[in-house]
């Protein structure tokens, strides 16, 4: 069959030409991916990374061929989410497309384990094409490949690639189209009579159930797999399992154990194709193993960790300053020019100058760091360490319930909790995944950073200096964790009960980061934080500003006149109060506007909102501009910041432009209650605030992503849970905090 | 004409917040997550 000369226009249509790529995790799948198809798929340097279907368009000498970036997969043994997901396509279940060229992407360095995936595929009767890849590390560790030979004995092509830099990427897209012309497969391992007779009781046996047709490559699953896709199906047929048994019982009898035949006769054939195709020179990677015995290690491995995350937070701290200014400068700039262009018109003016601008670059302010936390997180997943982080993890996790493989969900979400939730589709125990897709969330999403940048840089660091204030922040990322993990305990021990599994996690290679990856990753995160700052930051901040403008009556600024005149008379003649409201720079001036304009805010849609909201929060020491803050962030998180921006803009004076928002967070007085005149950002409020921002579900997205892929339920009670818990820990901070300044005072 | 450009520009985020809560809770996309476009992956999916 050859797809390209077969399919009419209409054909092709309706089912395009698929290729799909194929292998081990870790193993460059998806670098080829990028690179055949010039999209951007996530890449890294540990297992685990593609964890669903992705597909991408290529267009070779005059066609276009459809290229599927698949999950890495050990075995077709599909117990996981993401390995079913490969079963799913090379099966061509589920409504998806078979595909029609299988590229198999193997490791060279490790080539002997990679083949078992080749061996058993080979069942699936597909065309298949390989790509040796990674070609500079066997090099590089002393492994030479014949891979004329190899292609000889498998009988398809086998093209030698070195993903990263683009090596044999041209000689593969060749040997695509050219495979796709003149299909070649794989030769079929030779079972022994107690296998494939049993493969034909099993066939009968399906058949006389009624069940839907079945390949051979299913078949093999469903006599090998203890626990798999295809189990599951055949676990209701009580004769299917009695004839399974039989024939585990025939396979046994010829001296063979049906858990282990099927591995020990892949390998067995592996040796025979592998003879005189690997020679290898020396010891392998000596220098990873010493590097391993010291960043593995119980106590210096987890110092190393600990340091390598501290000098991270304190860097993002401390090197973003300038930046940060620029950013500030640029925003103040805007204001003023955007406020003497629409003098005329006040409402578009306070809607340009106080919503769009002061929302938007509010929270732009915090691109800088954002940069920077993504080129630290990209020079750790390129390295190589993440995966060896993930093994240390594994002691801290077990206890709770959780294993390492937790780890790299939970780790990534501490960039966006998206990811790390799909992430966890690589944790085979569904106990174990729903556990962990529950507890990412709690990690320090880089949305949370500027909450805690914003309050740290006003409240701590001009007290405690910059090396208290980076430790601060470091100690916010982890707060989520230190909750979550007794709360996995808590779920395990008394609702879930997982029995724990053992951890198995393959160690990648050290490698250098390439500077490409860590610059593509940055940047398109970055291009991410403006995006959202440009869309959906822009259009809440437009309505926020809103509420916080209308209904505007003209006796609220009556009243507050009066008031303010009459409050001022008390301290000075009214002749010289008079005075001073001619001359609209005069300090009497100024605060008759500023009071004229929380007035305004006070009556607004949101003031009033807030009002009668904030009893609630009261107990954790917000004031109702706090709690409009909280309540406006529970679509995204980072809104606050805008929300905060628009709040204080608006009750300054527009006319100078944006008012520095930590200048006025500093100066923010309660004006009412029993705590008139006391500031309202004290250290007990900040921390609140922080404590409330690190554990409540405060991320339209992450609901919806939870209800993907768990349910509803799960994603309603994972939001309830967290918001009730952010409030009572809210609670607990500022209520400890004040006794214990109190105590001190 | 000042209320009607303000008007304007609510009316509009109104709706494209709108569109994308839809397209976030409710619709069904193809691979991927959600497809909102906010993630790299979402965002590759839609691709």
């Amino acid at each position: 069959m050859n797809p390209l000369r077969t399919r009419g226009p209409v054909e092709a249509e309706k089912h395009s030409i698929q290729v799909a790529l194929v292998g081990n995790p870790n193993t460059g799948k998806s670098t080829i991916f990028n690179r055949l198809t010039g999209l951007r798929q996530r890449i890294a340097n540990y297992p685990g990374v593609t964890v669903d279907r992705k597909s991408g368009r290529m267009k070779v000498a005059e066609c276009e061929i459809e290229v599927v970036d698949l999950p890495g997969a050990y075995s077709l043994t599909a117990i996981s989410h993401d390995e079913r997901v490969v079963m799913d396509v090379l099966g061509g279940r589920r409504n998806m497309q078979r595909p029609d060229l299988l590229v198999f992407v193997l490791d060279a360095t490790n080539l002997k384990r990679n083949l078992f995936l080749v061996s058993q595929a080979a069942e699936l009767g597909l065309p298949t094409l390989i790509a040796l890849n990674q070609m500079d590390a066997a090099h590089h560790n002393g492994i030479r490949i014949d891979s004329a030979r190899l292609s000889r004995r498998l009988g398809v092509p086998v093209i030698e690639t070195v993903g990263s830099s683009g090596r044999g990427l041209a000689e593969l897209k060749g040997a695509i189209v050219e495979a796709l012309e003149s299909p070649c497969f794989l030769p079929r391992i030779a079972w022994p009579a107690c296998i494939s007779n049993g493969c034909v009781m099993l066939r009968d046996g399906i058949c006389t159930l009624g069940c839907a047709e079945i390949s051979d490559a299913e078949i093999l699953r469903v006599l090998f797999d203890r626990e798999s896709v295809y189990t599951e199906q055949v676990q209701e047929k009580t004769q299917l399992r009695e004839l399974i048994l039989e024939v585990h019982k025939g396979i046994r009898s010829s001296g063979l154990s049906p858990g282990s035949a099927e591995a020990v006769l892949h390998y067995r054939h592996i040796e025979s194709l592998l003879e005189g195709v690997i020679e290898s020179s020396g010891p392998i990677a000596r220098s990873r193993e010493s590097i391993d015995r010291i960043l593995l290690h119980r106590v210096w491995g987890t110092l190393i960790f600990l340091g390598v995350m501290y000098a991270i937070f304190q860097s993002l701290y401390t090197w973003s300053g300038p930046a940060m200014d620029l950013v500030e400068t640029g925003t103040g700039w805007a204001q003023s020019v955007a406020s003497g262009l629409l003098a005329g018109a006040p409402v578009l003016q306070s809607l340009v100058c106080n919503g769009i601008l002061a929302g938007v670059g509010g929270v732009l302010v915090f691109l800088p760091q954002i940069l920077l936390l993504f080129f630290f997180i990209s020079l750790l997943e390129d390295s190589g360490y993440v995966a060896r982080a993930a093994f240390l993890m594994d002691k801290l996790f077990s206890w709770c319930g959780l294993n390492g493989k937790s780890f790299v969900p939970l780790l990534s979400g501490y960039a966006c909790a998206i990811p790390g939730v799909m992430a966890a589709r690589t944790i085979e125990d569904p106990k174990a995944r729903l556990t962990t897709i529950l507890m990412t969330p709690f990690m320090s999403c880089s949305a949370r950073l500027p909450v805690y940048i914003l309050l740290i840089g006003t409240f701590v660091e001009p007290v405690y200096g910059p090396y208290v204030a980076g430790a601060t922040l470091f100690v916010m990322h982890f707060v989520g964790a230190a909750v979550a993990l007794p709360l996995a305990w808590v779920l395990n021990r008394f609702i879930l009960r997982i029995k724990p599994l053992p951890f198995i996690l393959e160690m990648p290679d050290y490698r250098l980061p390439v500077l490409r990856n860590v610059v593509h990753r940055m940047w398109e995160r970055g291009r991410e934080f403006v995006i959202r700052a440009g869309t959906v930051i822009l259009a809440i901040s437009i309505i926020v500003w809103a509420l916080l403008y209308f209904p505007h009556q003209e006796s609220v600024a009556t009243q507050a006149e009066a008031e303010f005149v009459q409050a001022q008379s008390k301290q000075r003649p009214a002749v010289e109060i008079e005075e001073a409201l001619k001359d609209p720079d005069s300090a009497i001036s100024q605060s008759l506007f500023n009071h004229v304009g929380a007035a305004y805010i006070e009556q607004s849609f949101l003031g009033r909102f807030g009002k009668t909201v904030q009893p609630v929060f009261d107990p954790a020491g917000f004031d109702w501009k706090i709690t409009v803050g909280v309540l406006s962030s529970f679509p995204a998180r980072e809104v606050i910041i805008a929300t905060m921006g628009i709040i204080y803009d608006l009750g300054s004076d527009v006319d100078e432009g944006s008012s520095d928002l930590r200048t006025v967070l500093k100066n923010e007085r309660w004006t009412s209650g029993p705590r008139l005149g006391e500031p309202v950002y004290t250290l007990p409020v900040v921390f609140a605030i922080m404590v409330f921002f690190a554990l409540c579900m405060q991320c339209g997205a992450t609901v919806a992503i939870i209800a993907k892929e768990l349910n509803w339920w799960w994603a309603t009670a994972s939001f309830v849970g967290m918001t009730v818990l952010a409030w009572v820990a809210a609670v607990a901070v500022f209520q400890s905090g004040r006794l214990i300044t109190t105590f001190f005072s | 004409m000042e209320i009607f450009v303000v008007g304007l520009v609510i009316g509009a985020a109104l709706i494209y917040l709108g569109r994308r809560a839809y397209k976030k809770y409710f619709r069904k996309s193809g691979d991927g997550c959600g497809g909102c476009g906010t993630c790299p992956s979402s965002r590759a999916s839609q691709e």
